[in-house]
């Protein structure tokens, strides 16, 4: 196997002290860290020549500031996870700007893993993706396989894994890197009762650390939980 | 339900446009373009037949590609589906199946009119009473043979490469081109069929007669493959407890406010319960490597590695196909043009030699393009996500050109293996080399058709191509040099690498090597640039309010190398409503 080389000090530095000391960097990050300012996208449907337009974001503005926890809510098809997408990158908006700090992190609506490989193989090559060294990425997987409760599953392949653990790496996989912004779009569609208690002392902790995090959430029962409540309707975000 | 089920299985189908179009195209190409090098071939072979009883058998030839792929991935795709509506339907799997079945008829159906409409175009169809229904069931077995192979496999990139298998050995070792003396082509699906359309007596049909072979071969085939399919759906019913959980998860996220039911691992009803995995020690797990690529490369191997099925594959695969082509053409000397030296000459050469050499190209083309095309597109969702975390787009693609190579050589190595029962190459490395040539180019056109057209329209074009092009561009099996028209594929330059490489002990082909690593160098940078597009991540403009001192070098978001950043403001289009 390759031996692991050690890596850049001066990123080393920087990578201890973006998670050891966030109280510090809280004096730079401040607000915002996520500026999205009229965002438009539309998706073209059907064949030729019944082809259309569905127009899904008109002009959308949003944004974040550090320590804070905001919930996305919505009805189905409102474009929360249009929104999510474009904010992260993976889908190009047809209008508009977005401004990011620090690093960010996505969890998809549906995991996105491969089939053949296994938690702990994912964890590893989502460490090297992020640039974090080997054993911080495997300190904090460790961590999450404690905290989500799934470090038995840690050597199964994915497609023998149950639809909540799936989850529960989906997720996993968006907070290995400890990342400043977290875009977590329904993650916890699947969790049991006790897994969906500990997601939220995880965020929670995550925002006392100066992270901030957006969740598209269908649970309005939790409100609680949350800063404050953006509701995406006729293709915007309303504060609620 | 069984008429909803077909509709929406058709308009799958048709989603993509393309795969409309192959419909028509694959038998138009195949009937128009090849019919008249097939007529030579199988003229060399002294087997068959009229030219245009070649025609009709290459119309029947499409049809069976044509419905054999759109069967299989019609069902493929559709298993758990299936199995689920007839779970929660309650009236078991009758209903779901009719609807594949009435699907799987109109595929056939609409890959046998496409056939014949092609013949028609060509010059008519001279006996319509032998060649319409012949060809339709022609049809019919290859839809079940797709459908048989769509509920045998786990993997989609398994079972299309049975169903192409199945096809190429039927076409180029069956009893039109091959001949029908053969044993062990009597037992191909197409043997009594070919025989039929051919107008030739097989004269060992016995008393049940060609007719009545192809009459069983059919039925037998749909039997077992709606046998298949029963099965595939059934609801099971000798494990209660399963089907509990099936109930329960169907219920929860179909359409009624059922919540769902927690089934973590878990969860008192978790059916993955049985299955703890061990925890080896942490000393034996293996750590990926650091760097981007090495991880990504031994990522993707350990994946792969773990598709078993696909390695046998492509070691069975060129062995059954050039063994038994080779086997079955006789050692009859051909003329040849060739350069040794600085010298062009005509020679002799033993047309099962060339034969083999010539097989080889098309297998190795063929699977190492199906490797390219799945591979990539088997993964795309996750390589998407890898490249929001921080690989660079032109890392991943890497990675799995990492494994497709690996199965280009895999299958090279064995194409060689098998040709060189039946004769030694000249000049092993030049031969050896030309072959992985043909094997990378395959790959790479197999890759850059994957995100654009998807994996039926690339394989109905891979299989299109590596035969007109690998197969009767470069052949010089009719004339002493190969047909004009294939100097502008892909596959010119390396196969004529092939036959000097074959036939001569000296290398003069540097124009070809020049060709040839040109096309493999053109057919990288449009893969890389079509993987970009894909795969890409949207340029994000960093926010000033991190001091960029104070900024973790590891983010995500990279400012210096998006020059596009700054004017990521793209103006809105009018055609917006206000
Ligand atoms: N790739 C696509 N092509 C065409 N239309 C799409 C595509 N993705 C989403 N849409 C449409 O855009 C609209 C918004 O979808 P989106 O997934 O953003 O909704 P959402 O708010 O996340 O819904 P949900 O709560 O169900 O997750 C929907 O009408 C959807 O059908
Ligand atoms: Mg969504």
């Amino acid at each position: 196997m390759a031996v692991h080389s050690p890596r850049d000090p001066v990123k080393d530095t920087s990578l201890t002290a973006t998670s050891e000391s966030p109280g510090g960097r809280g004096q730079s990050v401040k607000c915002p860290v996520l500026r999205a300012r009229g965002i438009t996208k539309s998706y073209k449907r059907g064949i030729w020549p019944r082809r259309r337009d569905l127009l899904v974001l008109t002009g959308t503005d949003l944004e974040l500031c550090a320590g804070e926890i905001v919930g996305l809510v919505g009805e189905n098809g409102s474009g929360k996870s249009t929104l999510m997408k474009i904010l992260v990158g993976a889908l190009d908006a047809d209008a508009g700007t977005v401004e990011t700090a620090g690093r960010v992190g996505y969890c998809p609506q549906e995991p996105l893993l491969y089939e053949r490989l296994t938690c702990e193989e994912h964890m590893q090559l989502f460490g090297v993706a992020y640039e974090m060294n080997a054993d911080s990425a495997s300190a904090s997987a460790e961590s999450l396989y404690d905290s989500l409760g799934f470090g038995r599953w840690r050597d199964s392949q994915v497609v023998e894994l149950s639809g909540g653990t799936k989850a529960k790496l989906n997720l996993a996989l968006a907070l290995l890197p400890d990342p400043d912004l977290l875009l977590l779009d329904e993650p916890y569609a699947g969790f049991d009762w006790d897994t969906y208690q500990r997601f939220w002392d995880i965020t929670a902790q995550r925002r006392d650390a100066g992270r901030s995090v957006l969740v598209v959430s269908h649970f309005v029962t939790d409100q609680q939980r949350f800063d404050r409540l953006v509701e995406m309707r006729d293709g915007r975000a309303w504060p609620r | 339900m069984t008429i909803l089920i077909a509709r929406k299985a058709l308009a799958d189908y048709a989603r993509r446009p393309l795969n409309l179009v192959l419909l028509v195209a694959v038998p138009v190409v195949m009937v128009v373009a090849l019919q008249g090098q097939l007529a030579s071939f199988s003229k060399l072979l002294s087997t068959v037949t009229k030219p245009t009883h070649l025609e009709v058998a290459t119309a029947g030839w499409a049809a069976a590609v044509v419905a054999g792929l759109a069967g299989f991935f019609q069902v493929v795709g559709s298993r758990d589906t299936d199995r689920r509506l007839a779970t929660v339907s309650g009236r078991g799997s009758g209903p779901v199946v009719a609807g594949r079945l009435l699907a799987s008829a109109a595929l056939a159906a609409a890959a046998a009119a496409a056939a014949l409409a092609a013949l028609a175009a060509r010059g008519g169809i001279a006996d319509p009473a032998r060649a319409v229904p012949t060809i339709l069931v022609v049809a019919v077995i290859y839809v079940a043979i797709g459908v048989l192979a769509a509920t045998a496999v786990h993997s989609e990139m398994n079972g299309a490469l049975i169903v192409t298998t199945v096809c190429l050995l039927d076409v180029f070792v069956g009893s039109g081109l091959g001949g029908g003396s053969s044993l062990v082509t009597r037992f191909f699906p197409l043997h009594f069929p070919t025989m039929i359309l051919t107008s030739q007596a097989a004269n060992h049909a016995g008393p049940v007669g060609d007719v009545g072979w192809t009459a069983i071969w059919m039925v037998g085939l749909t039997t077992v493959a709606i046998a298949r399919l029963v099965v595939t759906t059934r609801p099971s019913t000798h494990r209660k407890r399963a089907q509990a959980i099936a109930t329960v998860t169907a219920s929860a996220t179909g359409s009624t406010a059922v919540l769902p039911a927690p089934v973590g691992p878990d969860s008192p009803v978790s059916p993955f319960k049985a299955k703890p995995a061990p925890v080896p020690a942490t000393s034996r797990r293996l750590r990926l490597p650091s760097s981007h690529l090495g991880a990504g490369l031994l990522a993707a191997a350990r994946e792969y590695r773990r598709n078993r099925v696909l390695w046998a594959l492509l070691v069975i695969v060129p062995v059954s196909f050039i063994g038994l082509a080779a086997a079955q053409t006789p050692p009859t000397p051909m003329p040849v043009s060739l350069v040794d030296g600085a010298r062009q000459f005509t020679t002799m050469l033993s047309l099962r030699h060339i034969h083999a050499a010539e097989m080889a190209s098309i297998a190795t083309a063929l699977l190492a393009g199906v490797a390219g095309l799945f591979v990539i597109t088997g993964s795309a969702s996750g390589d998407r996500r890898l490249v929001l975390s921080g690989f660079r787009p032109r890392q991943v693609l890497a990675s799995r050109l990492g494994v497709i190579v690996g199965a280009a050589v895999l299958t090279t190595a064995v194409s060689l293996t098998v040709s060189a029962a039946f004769f030694s190459p000249r000049f092993w490395v030049e031969y050896a080399g030309a072959e992985l040539l043909i094997a990378l180019t395959y790959a790479m056109v197999g890759v850059l058709l994957g995100p654009l057209i998807g994996r039926l329209g690339g394989l109905y074009l891979l299989l299109l191509l590596s035969i007109v092009d690998a197969g009767y561009g470069q052949t010089v099996m009719f004339h002493p040099s190969p047909p004009g028209w294939g100097a502008f594929l892909p596959a010119r330059g390396a196969g004529r690498l092939l036959l000097d490489g074959a036939f001569t002990t000296g290398f003069e082909q540097y124009g070809h090597l020049l060709l040839a690593l040109g096309w493999l160098a053109v057919l990288i940078a449009a893969a890389l640039a079509t993987f970009k597009h894909q795969t890409g991540m949207q340029p994000i403009r960093h926010l000033s309010a991190v001091p960029a001192g104070d900024r973790p070098p590891n983010t995500n978001i990279d400012v210096t190398e998006e020059k596009s950043c700054a004017t990521r403001a793209i103006p809105p289009k009018p055609t917006l409503p206000a």
